[in-house]
């Protein structure tokens, strides 16, 4: 070999020898720094939930954590998403079920926020809770008009820093939610129309979030006219918007907010239970409380819808209604309350239940 | 020539080495220089942006430690019409860690409107209950806080179920965790300027908040040093144990439980029975309130049934483990109308029905109550 030929293949092997040095430095590098870890969680929250998960919502809600999830649904129907680093809290699960397998939705403290923008749907956020880093989402699939059936899908997110006061977060973790039930549903072959992206996500309303009866724009719409609402002593109600949603509540009030009557309507899991407790207040021959009840057929996931209303209770003898009830017109108040919950839902005309 | 002058330098005993040193200084000068003007660069943009950019930079500036990292959190501004209405108009954090070491601190401002948490009922119990129950923390967090103020919204914020015309600013810097020296003082500016801009947004009107209506938060309620930890509550001193052949209360019994306000008093007690007449005769129970102006209204609603059922000498039902004979007046306490009601708890309902009209008359005695009208009587 000629003394060129052998200086050049020298240079070769160790500019080779330099790179693949260098390559290895590089990639060791990226490994121990994490870099490679969180590229691999990355890539994993595109197929997470079986593909259904909304991967792009999901980062935009949480910011820059690095976030880890499951592979699939699991057995009892959850898939987690969590963040990589053990020292944040931040993390979201979302489940999903079918509706005729359920008995009941959790309770709130208050009355959660209707959807609205086509989804039958509400927001959890209790705006005077410490714990502003959580909230959670529910929404009511119907895969056709077969009353009874349908799918549910929750959402509870923690995100650890910052707080769903904030609208911004609000609207994301719903749009998390909306987005991978649908994704959901065209994957399993649930036939259920879709809304749009969910703008102005309300919050859940508590007592301190009392108006004049004559400011009603929502579920309390309309109920009572003026000389009645005086009579009964109501100067002010408590509600939610009027759109639908798996419970929807109104609460008449006193000057100072306090309760005097509450209508509610129950859809779905809800209805179910809110039944079985209806049945149960009748099978016991408990006195009457001034409470009526109606009830009326619904298509897909909302079932036998219930609609409820109560009067406050004496304090001595729960058995009996504190104010004077003009029981007539209790009766027409719950039908016109029922009648436009009904009419929200696509259910058939409310009944005696 | 170049060549030589490099072959001079090099082979020099001192100089390469020299130039190593010089070079080595100045890279971790130049590196140091560009990390300041990036960390300054980067603060200025924290006060430009937090709380909706009115914090004063001048003056904030020189407040917080221009050689730390300032990084902002929770930042948001809600001022203005945003529909529901929230919680919190306006809020930030900017904090900071020592880069060496393990000090850190925060400035934080938050605005929230002033809402009223009324009690949820006129009831006896809804009263006191009402007396314990908690404001939400982001209502009091201004009772912590190094200093703030409460503003005027005479045109009311938007966004609200109903009128809401007052809403707060408070602020607290801490460094290390304790309050820095001056800091109320300091930190008039930036809450007055936080307080007009909720102002301007939200369309209040009235005048603009200045610095000097800036204050430290009032101090907590103080404690009557004349009033023993223990004490019967001033609404439930009328009452004597012998009303009901009783016995003094001993510190296994329940503490009377009483509320003293504008527009109503309460008081709920129990006596243990000096002579029980049997084994479930061991405590009594007495329960009073008096209501005023402009509750009266939504007592006459909450009580409704029981007032259209009062009755000159109701009889009881018989077979009960406990009788509850419940009395109305209406009256003129202190110049003001007034309705009252008495119950006392017994589990005999002769003793109850014997003693009611006496326990009654020395209640409203005791509160100053004239042109007396008794109502009637209920068991409940």
């Amino acid at each position: 070999m000629s003394d060129v030929r052998f200086w050049r293949r020298r240079r070769v092997r160790r500019a080779a020898a330099w790179t693949v040095t260098a390559a290895v430095l590089a990639g060791g590098l990226f490994w121990v720094s994490g870099g490679y870890d969180s590229w691999r969680d990355d890539r994993a929250l595109d197929s997470a939930c079986d593909g259904d998960l909304a991967a792009g919502a999901v980062r935009e809600l949480f910011g820059g954590i690095s976030l880890t999830s499951s592979g699939r649904w699991a057995d009892r129907g959850h898939c987690t998403v969590s963040a990589s680093d053990d020292d944040t809290d931040a993390g979201l699960v979302l489940w999903s079920g079918q509706t005729e397998h359920m008995t009941n939705l959790e309770n709130s403290d208050g009355f959660d926020a209707p959807l609205g923008h086509g989804w039958t749907g509400s927001f959890r956020f209790n705006p005077d809770t410490e714990d502003t880093d959580e909230a959670g989402a529910v929404l009511m699939l119907s895969c056709g008009k077969e009353s009874g059936y349908g799918q549910l899908m929750t959402a509870e997110a923690d995100l650890d820093r910052g707080g769903f006061d904030d609208p911004v977060a609000r609207e994301r973790l719903v749009a998390v939610l909306t987005e991978t039930a649908s994704a959901y549903a065209r994957r399993t072959g649930c036939e259920a129309p879709v809304g749009g992206r969910v703008k102005n996500v309300g919050v859940t309303t508590t007592r301190a979030d009392y108006k004049p009866v004559a400011a009603a724009t929502g579920s309390c719409a309309g109920l009572l006219d003026g000389k009645t609402a005086a009579r009964w002593g109501v100067r002010t109600v408590q509600e939610v918007a009027g759109d639908p949603a798996p419970g929807e509540n109104c609460v008449l009030g006193s000057r100072s907010g306090a309760f005097l009557y509450g209508f509610t309507a129950s859809y779905g899991p809800s209805a179910r239970y809110a039944h079985m407790r209806l049945d149960e207040r009748r099978d016991s021959r408990r006195p009457g409380t001034s409470a009526y009840a109606l009830a009326a057929g619904c298509p897909g996931a909302g079932g036998t819808a219930l609609f409820e209303v109560e009067t406050l209770l004496d304090d001595d003898t729960p058995q009996q209604a504190a104010p004077v009830v003009d029981h007539k017109g209790l009766r027409a108040a719950l039908q016109r309350f029922a009648e436009r919950s009904a009419k929200r839902h696509g259910c058939k005309a409310p009944r005696p239940a | 020539m170049v060549a030589a002058a490099w072959e001079r330098f090099i082979g020099h005993r001192v100089l390469p080495k020299a130039a190593l040193v010089v070079l080595a200084a100045a890279l971790v000068a130049g590196f140091l220089l560009v990390r300041s003007e990036r960390r300054d660069a980067h603060n200025a943009e924290v006060l430009d942006t937090a709380c909706g950019g009115v914090l004063p930079r001048a003056a904030i500036s020189g407040l917080l430690p221009g050689d730390e990292t300032w990084e902002l959190y929770g930042d948001l501004d809600l001022t203005g019409p945003s529909g529901r209405g929230p919680r919190t108009l306006l809020r930030c954090s900017v904090q900071w860690d020592e880069y060496w070491g393990d000090a850190s601190g925060s400035l934080e401002l938050a605005a929230v409107p002033v809402l009223d948490f009324a009690p949820t009922g006129v009831r006896l119990r809804d009263i006191l209950s009402a007396s314990a129950a908690k404001e939400p923390r982001w209502a009091t967090a201004y009772l912590d806080a190094t200093t703030q103020v409460t503003a005027d919204c005479p045109a009311g914020l938007p966004g609200y179920p109903r009128p809401v015309t007052r809403f707060r600013v408070h602020a607290s810097l801490e460094d290390d965790g304790a309050e820095v020296a001056g800091a109320p003082e300091k930190l008039r500016g930036a809450v007055a300027a936080a307080a007009n801009h909720v102002r301007d947004r939200g369309g209040c009107g009235g005048p603009a908040v200045k610095p000097s209506d800036v204050r430290p938060p009032p101090a907590g309620p103080v404690e009557d040093p004349d009033e023993e930890s223990d004490a019967v509550p001033p609404s439930c001193r009328w009452f004597r144990p012998g009303m009901l052949d009783g016995k003094a209360w001993g510190p296994d019994d329940r503490e009377p439980d009483g509320v003293t306000g504008d527009d109503v008093d309460a008081c709920s007690l129990s006596v243990p029975r000096a002579k029980p007449a049997n084994r479930l005769d061991h405590v009594a129970e007495v329960g009073s309130v008096s209501w005023r102006g402009p509750l009266l209204p939504e007592v006459r609603t909450a009580y409704g049934a029981e007032l259209a059922a009062l009755s000159g000498a109701p009889e009881p039902e018989s077979g009960e483990k406990s009788y509850t004979l419940a009395v109305w007046a209406e009256s003129s306490c202190s110049g003001a109308r007034t309705l009252s009601r008495v119950t006392v708890t017994t589990a005999e309902s002769a003793l109850a029905a014997g003693r009611a009209d006496r326990i009654l008359a020395a209640y409203l005695a005791a509160s100053d109550c004239r042109a007396v009208k008794v109502l009637g009587k209920v068991w409940k």
